[in-house]
């Protein structure tokens, strides 16, 4: 049974448990841990839902629907001005699963959260209502709406709930990091909210709606000016080159929970809107401009590696080697062609487990720890062997194991980019060796070798973290042994995108 | 995997190994390739198995050959290889260091990759953060410290800077109108 209510309840759930910990008293720090949980677990049941109910091989472009009119018929509106519509295709349920599964793991590690513990929770599942909305709606307004309403709880998690570091030649101090990260995409979502309202008045039929949007013919060269808005002003949230700094930072200064949703869904949302809002808009502003997103990507892919390659912090290498693996996603939308495409959405979904994995492990040392600097520890699979599995196979699925998860999706990518641009091909599987060489640096320097005996006292997980970890580790095999239910949803609806060959 | 390169069109030669190992093909069936092996293995141009005697039988004299010589060098005359070792000094200390290729990738990987990736991870910091990101912050507060200096108090200026403000947007959408 189909209903747009399932993709309404990942919206309105988070929402109603925000304003249900309001009455919680603070005191009671497990009852908000367990509410919390449970929600979370909660919205995983109803995105895998959504996901294995979404049909194949059916006439609808859109599955799930519900649309109720908010505003119509006043002043420019016409008829269903702006609507809440909800909807997903064949991108949007990997990507409904994907919150699902990132948020529930992260409600779990967060259950170690002591301080204000209910604040952070109604600030979490605020975002996480957020990044559901985005995912799910067909409206350029409540898009634009929710887009926003992911982008600013990040402010107050990390300012609040953050840390500051300081390394041998720099320091950051979490309130920086978040002043950069919202301010940076707050800027960024300026160029989208000038591109919503240029198609809106281009397209001249009085409503958001994209699907009826999708309709109408806009003129070429005014294609070519508007897409530009949004594959920067999408592009900076995938972590586009150069306007990327805010996310390292921001993952250095964040708490564990906050970087996983950071990398693992909110960095989706800017590729998902080059998809929503760019290609499927705009396609001819998208043919034009896509060799530049090309080369963009490369140097994402390249540039992120290098950088990772030189970290000295845990989450340094992880956010650097983030802002590579969204490259591949920005590389595969910019083949246009529908294997290249196909495998951007299969990294998408395939980095947000993994790198997701990888934050919640480096808190799992580094709140027993409190270091982060990867040359400080040796031995550690000694004290810590289910640690070191449940890391280690994240970082075989980063550089791209087969059996795993990010095989499937950079294969796609690299045989997408070798059709269209052969050279930049070649040097995208450079930057999948450059990943080789700082994964297995940092697996041999941290995790073997010689133990360092100032860690000798490091505990290994937590049941919380372990079911976490699992659950995420179980979709990264999933995907890579059985990448059919995903593959299939995606290539149905990337062949219906416009200008895809 | 295959099969989705098929939906997009790709076409991959998978007949010619169906037709030349059709057993193999069915092998392939039984272990749940539904295409047969042929599914899995492609050959561009497949060659009949061809057995070359010269080939094998050199192959197998060259074996004999080296096991003849160690077990004349370690067993028959064992004080030979220190012997050769003593004549051939810079030949053993090349081959016992491995030819110097591990010292050689350790070198590359030390100076040349990690030095270049410090200098990017360098600019990156210093120069696409602090100079690019952070600059156009700073740019923005010094602009707001140099138009403070506008908040006089003084009304004719306001007025005027209004009366300016007014003429300019008129300008503009006169010109955009024509």
């Amino acid at each position: 049974m189909q209903t747009g209510y399932v993709l309404l309840a990942t919206i309105a759930l988070p929402l109603f448990v925000a304003v249900l910990l309001l009455v919680v008293p603070s005191k009671r720090a497990d009852l908000v841990r367990y509410i919390s949980i449970a929600t979370g677990f909660a919205l995983f049941g109803l995105s895998t839902y959504a996901f294995f109910a979404y049909q194949l091989a059916t006439a609808d472009t859109y599955q799930f629907e519900l649309q109720w009119t908010w505003i119509e018929n006043v002043g420019f509106l016409g008829d269903k001005g702006i609507t809440l519509h909800l909807g997903i295709d064949g991108i949007g349920a990997p990507m409904v699963l994907l919150t699902g599964i990132v948020t529930f793991a992260a409600t779990l590690i967060s259950a170690k959260i002591d301080y204000r513990n209910k604040d952070y929770f109604i600030l979490l599942f605020l975002l996480v209502a957020g990044v559901f909305g985005v995912f799910t709606s067909l409206d350029l307004f409540f898009w634009f709406f929710f887009y926003e309403l992911a982008v600013l709880p990040m402010y107050l998690l990390i300012g609040v709930w953050g840390s500051s570091s300081t390394f041998a030649t720099f320091a950051r101090t979490k309130e920086y990091s978040a002043v950069k990260l919202t301010m940076v995409l707050v800027g960024a979502s300026v160029l989208i909210f000038v591109g919503i309202f240029a198609v809106f008045v281009e397209a001249g039929i009085g409503t958001f709606d994209l699907p009826q949007l999708y309709e109408v013919q806009y003129d070429e060269n005014f294609q070519k000016v508007v897409f530009p808005l949004f594959l920067i002003g999408c592009g900076v949230l995938a972590g586009l080159w150069p306007f990327h700094t805010w996310s390292p930072d921001g993952h250095v200064a964040a708490p564990t929970a906050v970087s996983m949703l950071h990398a693992g869904v909110l960095m989706k949302l800017g590729a998902f809107g080059i998809i929503r809002l760019g290609m499927q808009l705009l396609p001819e502003g998208a043919e034009f401009w896509m060799p530049m997103l090309m080369t963009l990507g490369v140097i994402n892919v390249v540039y992120g590696a290098i950088s990772a390659m030189a970290q000295t912090d845990f989450k340094y290498m992880v956010g650097y080697s983030s802002m590579s693996h969204m490259g591949y996603v920005l590389m595969g939308l910019a083949t246009l062609n529908a294997v290249g495409v196909n495998g951007a959405v299969l990294q998408m979904f395939s980095h947000g487990v993994m790198t997701a994995l990888m934050f919640a492990m480096i808190g799992v040392l580094y709140d027993q720890a409190h270091t982060r600097e990867i040359a400080a520890f040796g031995g550690l699979v000694k004290r810590m062997p289910h640690f070191v599995a449940f890391f280690s196979i994240a970082g075989l699925a980063s550089l791209g194991l087969p059996g795993l998860s990010g095989f499937v999706a950079e294969f796609n990518i690299f045989l997408g980019t070798f059709q269209t641009y052969p050279a930049l091909g070649a040097l995208g599987i450079l930057g999948a060796a450059i990943t080789a060489v700082y994964i297995l640096r940092m697996m041999s320097q941290a995790f073997f070798g010689e133990e360092n005996e100032k860690w000798a006292g490091l505990k290994d997980m937590s049941r919380y973290e372990y079911a976490g970890a699992a659950l995420l580790l179980a979709f990264i095999v999933l995907m890579g042994v059985f990448p059919s239910p995903f593959v299939d949803r995606i290539a149905e609806t990337v062949l219906k995108i416009p200008g895809v060959s | 995997m295959l099969a989705n390169l098929r939906r997009y069109g790709i076409e991959l030669d998978e007949t010619d190994i169906k037709r030349e190992c059709p057993v193999f093909d069915q092998v392939g069936r039984a272990m749940g390739f539904p295409g047969g092996i042929g599914d899995v293995i492609f050959l561009q141009h497949p060659h009949a198995f061809d057995f070359n005697v010269a080939v094998t039988l050199g192959s197998i004299a060259l074996v004999a050959a080296g096991l003849g010589a160690g077990w004349y060098a370690w067993v028959v005359r064992p004080q030979l290889p220190t012997r050769i070792m003593a004549r051939l000094q810079p030949v053993h200390t090349l081959v016992s260091n491995e030819y110097y290729l591990d010292d050689l990738y350790q070198a590359i990987i030390d100076r040349v990759i990690l030095a270049g990736a410090r200098v990017v991870a360098w600019f990156d910091r210093n120069v696409v953060n602090d100079t690019g990101i952070d600059g156009a912050a700073y740019t923005t507060g010094f602009a707001a410290y140099l138009m403070k200096f506008q908040q006089t108090g003084k009304l004719p200026n306001y007025a005027l800077a209004m009366v300016i403000g007014i003429v300019a947007l008129a300008v503009v959408a006169f010109s955009l109108k024509a």
